[in-house]
């Protein structure tokens, strides 16, 4: 477990290329399955203009999360994880998204730059 | 004639080319431990003087003689100035000395400058300068103390500086007037908003420390965990460490007045 960020690190190396990282298009379509958009603008997602939290263009550019978290793909997929967890008493629900599936939205959303 | 023109258009064409150039080779030095060209001092110079006097001319001058005022542009001196511009036998602290244009010696700059002058830049600033525009911090009472204080220290020896007692500042009093939301929409720019935030509207940094505000006044929810309301928002924007004391967002010293022009500005963002 002590590893993860380690592993992480390799899966994420070469993704220096144009190319989406692998799991970005998985991630596309389980932000639209959680309703995401319920909430949150997201570019490339159908029906996604929420108005309840921040829109998530240029997401990637962002240096806070929800306002208290540094943005890094660690923190942004703990931060899907377990939002209740990182900023109690915030309206972004518990999801019960898993570690994978995280992974890939976090895929997507760090394209959006 | 068509001819005279003809070498003016490529002459002007010639000279935006190399302006451009110039630009973005980076050839010109920005760094503050470089002095400017002479000809970019004084073509600086000349036109920060020109847009202050311009702009200080219409401005009606009450009364400055008042010793009482003075003492209480003193105290505001301390404060506020001394860090920068130093004093009669004073030395500006450390960092200003760092400062490209160096701050002023007032002494002398309130020797030569007309009062509605000094009281323009005091309220408004300058930009590129350093000089902080104080019409957020101080009201305009306070600036023309300020401005009075000014007109006397060149009459002030540095035994007598140094032995001057000044009354201690008063605090703050917001001038109640309704929400303002062009009013707001300056204030964005003192609070610093746009260091963290791109906001509609508004030239800047416009950087993505936080979230952007384009749509804000339709969001239901401010920073997760409020419902999106004037109150509310005027709230947050003078405390968000009170409403989630994780929050990046720092305290900024919000006036309400100020928080409620800002919300006035920042509700016409659909």
């Amino acid at each position: 477990m002590r590893a993860m960020p380690f592993v992480l690190c390799l899966a994420l190396a070469g993704c220096g290329t144009d190319a989406p990282p692998a799991g970005a298009a998985n991630g596309k379509l389980l932000l639209r399955q959680f309703g995401c958009g319920a909430c949150h603008r997201i570019p490339g997602v159908a029906a996604a203009e929420g108005v309840a939290g921040p829109p998530l263009a240029g997401v990637a550019r962002r240096v806070y999360l929800a306002g208290v978290v540094p943005n890094s793909p660690q923190n942004m997929a703990r931060w899907i994880r377990a939002p209740q967890e990182h900023k109690p008493g915030t309206t972004m629900p518990d999801l019960r998204v898993t570690e994978a599936q995280a992974r890939d939205m976090v895929a997507y959303l760090q394209g959006l730059r | 004639m068509k001819r005279f023109a003809k070498i003016l258009a490529i002459l002007a064409a010639l000279v935006a080319t190399a302006g451009g150039v110039g630009m973005y080779s980076g050839w010109y030095d920005v760094s503050a431990t470089d002095e400017h060209l002479r000809p970019t001092y004084r073509m600086l110079d000349i036109a920060m003087r020109r847009s202050v006097r311009v702009r200080g001319a219409d401005i009606p001058v009450p009364s400055l003689t008042d010793p009482a005022m003075a003492q209480r542009g003193l105290a505001i001196y301390r404060q506020n100035c001394v860090t920068c511009h130093g004093a009669p036998g004073v030395a500006p602290e450390p960092f200003a000395l760092g400062m490209a244009p160096t701050p002023a010696n007032l002494a002398h700059t309130a020797r030569e400058w007309a009062a509605a002058d000094l009281f323009w830049v005091v309220k408004h600033g300058l930009k590129m300068t350093g000089m902080p525009a104080w019409e957020f911090r101080l009201s305009d009472e306070e600036l023309w103390a300020t401005v009075a204080f000014l007109q006397r220290m060149p009459q002030i020896s540095p035994q007598e500086y140094a032995a001057l007692q000044a009354p201690s500042p008063l605090p703050r009093v917001d001038e109640a007037a309704p929400p303002d939301a062009d009013r707001g929409k300056r204030a964005i720019h003192q609070y610093a908003c746009l260091t963290c935030h791109a906001i509609p509207g508004l030239v800047g940094a416009n950087a993505p420390v936080g979230p952007p505000l384009a749509g804000i006044g339709s969001r239901t929810i401010i920073a997760g965990v409020l419902p999106n309301n004037p109150d509310n928002m005027a709230r947050w924007l003078r405390a968000p460490r009170q409403v989630n004391p994780q929050s990046a967002m720092p305290d900024l010293g919000v006036s309400e007045r100020d928080a409620r022009d800002i919300v006035a500005y920042l509700a016409t963002l659909k």
